[in-house]
């Protein structure tokens, strides 16, 4: 037996974000006398997408608004069809209840005085959006009702593989991120929850660390079930948001919409329908930034200075409170001129796309006992919300499953190899300093795989990526802190590889600008309305296949279908004399 | 005596690249110690000995008490600029700058 430390529990959740707290906490709910544990890189308080608050749910299914049956048709549209339709609408149906559950907890939505939810119109069809300008706390909210419920965290732990007996999960292997003790943790179920591959382009700033995602998000969950031998589905519809240029957060349209905020060109003018984010609109925001009109603004300066002052109080308070410094250190104001705007750096995010973990309505993974929730699942443009009501969905299914599973056997070969693997760094202290080989691996994710792509272009790509395996066994790391980044370096290696070869698989152009192929331009639906689907096979290799759509459960005519592809204003297609 | 290797632009020093790659393996790292520009600002006047609030809130672990000096301060260049220390600090000792390439 290994002497590595060892601890036992009924369910394990790997990431306490946004999905993983409210999967912990249900868990516990239902196991008042099991053993739930919580597993965060960071520290619960203030990890995640949502460490420092959020200024609204952007998908928000509520009765006398929207039914769950228009958000699925409204989610398939911004998809171009490839959709499980059948896990969104499980979404929808619960999503309004974990509201409710939410403002139990103390979680406040905006109301109007009437006390109706304060709805707004984003999207391009329905109402979906439920502002929450006082949302800075829910990170600290979910951190009380974690100790309410007796929910068993451990802080500053990184997982760097599943632990498998026999092709099922049985828990993790990891290590303490400040001491860099080795921890195996055995499990009847395993819940994922760690995030976007947040970490893979590199900002145009040339700032390591200046992602949209929180950098902690570097891909773990994404790389861990790749390992695992779990699917993962649509990996080359990447994440690629519109942003405050240089800042990269989110300028926001959707708190300033409402307030009669909206995107314009460097004339002026309006170009786009609808500012909810999807393909579609980025690729109308792309042409725009890169064609004789760009760059494209966030346009507030016509709005009443009362209501400036509101925008700022939410946008400068919470998601990303640094964003008023950031303006105030350049001089600008939102009241007084048009806010430039530029796109994000490429990454992994179902939240906002659809790149992810395969899973089913249950949250199941092709893994048996391996489930998965929140921006790294398969659902699309999930979301704060839909990471909440898939880490409760998951936590059922998990809890359902652990009741009639053991631990399993335990692999101490798998253990001891990975030990090995996790030490490697700290004997090579004079090694490749981890940042270096990150940097070199994200540069390459810019030059070769950011859209628009083409497949001479990503088979470079690819072919940097599997040398940089010999790279990374000269990394180095001369103590904890640096331990983290490098094996970080691994997963965001494995993600640049994934994503290499999943956006080659699929010979067409999909989702706007998120697969945009130079080389096949069209959407070609008579051979790609499917899924592509990722996994590691048992001998190592790396499959890249084809999964029908599973048959939709909400029919929409071709008109429906196509209304994501007419979110162009042309009037406004015009060059400044 | 040895006669002086005449340096000839364009012209490698090493009799092949393979050597030139050997030699270059076993040089070992320099590091410069110069101090540079960093976000997460510490005033150690207001900052209390024995807290250490703001390192548990960091998301990305950047911060660190410096055993010196028994106070705060940004040990690892990692910061996102996302105010948690800040916000968190109960002496407002925190000021967090905006990361000079992004400024």
């Amino acid at each position: 037996m290994s002497n590595a430390t060892i601890v036992e529990t009924d369910v394990l959740i790997i990431g306490g974000g946004t999905a993983g707290c409210v999967a912990a906490i249900k868990a516990k709910e239902a196991l008042p006398n099991g053993r739930v544990l919580l597993l965060e890189k960071a520290n619960v308080k203030r990890s995640g997408a949502i460490a420092l608050g959020m200024d609204g749910v952007n998908n928000a299914v509520i009765p006398g608004h929207a039914t769950p049956e228009q958000y699925v048709k409204e989610i398939t549209m911004a998809n171009d069809g490839i959709i499980n339709q059948e896990a969104v609408l499980a979404y929808a149906r619960s999503s309004f209840a974990m509201i409710q559950e939410l403002e139990s907890w103390g979680v406040k939505f905006q109301k109007t005085p009437g006390g109706d939810y304060d709805m707004k119109k984003v999207h391009h069809q329905g109402t979906y959006v439920l502002p929450m300008p006082e949302g800075y706390d829910i990170k600290k909210i979910l951190t009380r009702q974690l100790r309410r419920n007796g929910v068993r965290v451990e802080n500053r732990f990184m997982a760097t593989r599943v632990l498998m007996d026999e092709g099922r999960a049985t828990g993790a292997l990891g290590f303490n991120i400040r001491t860099g003790e080795f921890v195996v943790i055995r499990a009847k179920a395993v819940i994922l929850s760690c995030g976007a591959a947040g970490r893979l382009g590199l900002p145009a700033s040339g700032y390591l660390m200046g992602t949209y995602e929180n950098p902690s998000n570097a891909g773990d969950g994404f790389a861990m079930a790749f390992h695992a031998g779990a699917e993962l589905s649509n990996l080359e519809c990447f994440q690629i948001n519109p942003l405050l240029k240089d800042y990269n957060g989110p300028a926001c349209a959707y708190v300033s919409g409402p307030y009669g905020g909206f995107t314009v060109n460097a004339c002026g003018h309006r170009f786009m329908l609808s500012d909810y984010w999807s393909g579609q609109m980025m690729m109308e925001f792309y042409r725009e930034l890169t064609g004789p009109n760009g760059p494209v603004y966030l346009k507030m300066d016509h709005l009443a200075p009362e209501t400036v002052t509101e925008i700022e109080q939410i946008l400068h308070t919470t998601e990303r409170p640094s964003r008023g410094r950031f303006h105030e250190g350049r001089g600008v104001r939102y009241g007084e001129r048009l806010i430039e705007m530029a796109i994000s750096e490429i990454g992994l995010c179902s939240g906002h796309s659809a790149s992810g973990v395969r899973v089913n309505h249950r949250a199941e993974t092709s893994v048996p006992g391996l489930y998965a929730a929140g921006d790294m699942a398969s659902v699309p443009h999930g979301y704060m919300l839909g990471a909440f009501t898939y880490g409760k969905i998951a936590a059922g299914h998990a809890v359902e499953y652990g009741a009639s599973a053991d631990f399993g056997q335990v692999d101490d070969r798998q253990i001891e190899l990975e030990r090995a693997r996790v030490h490697a760094p700290l004997s090579r202290p004079d090694g490749i300093p981890a940042h270096q080989l990150e940097y070199k691996i994200r540069r390459h994710v810019n030059d070769y795989l950011q859209p628009p792509k083409t497949a001479f272009r990503m088979e470079h790509g690819l072919n940097y990526f599997l040398r940089a395996h010999e790279e990374l066994d000269q990394v180095g790391a001369r103590e904890p802190h640096e331990l983290m980044r490098a094996m970080e370096c691994h997963f965001i290696r494995d993600c640049a590889e994934m994503a290499a070869r999943a956006s080659l698989f699929r010979q067409e152009s999909r989702w706007g600008l998120y697969h945009y192929r130079l080389d096949f331009p069209e959407m070609n639906d008579a051979d790609w309305f499917v899924h592509s689907v990722l996994r590691r096979a048992s001998d190592g290799r790396v499959e890249v296949y084809k999964r029908p759509v599973e048959p939709y459960v909400v029919p929409l005519t071709e008109e429906e279908l196509r209304s994501y592809h007419r979110l162009r204003i042309e009037t406004s297609n015009t060059v400044a004399s | 005596m040895s006669t002086p290797v005449l340096k000839v632009a364009g012209k490698l020093k090493f009799a092949s690249e393979a050597d030139a790659a050997r030699a270059a393996k076993l040089t070992p790292n320099r590091q410069s110690t110069r101090a540079f520009d960093v976000p997460v600002v510490v005033d150690e006047t207001k900052c209390i000995t024995g807290c250490h609030v703001c390192v548990e809130s960091c998301p990305v672990d950047c911060l660190a008490i410096n055993p010196e000096t028994t106070k705060s301060h940004m040990k690892f260049d990692d910061c996102w600029y996302c105010l948690a220390c800040e916000v968190d600090c109960p002496t407002n000792a925190i000021t967090v700058k905006i990361p000079f390439l992004l400024r």
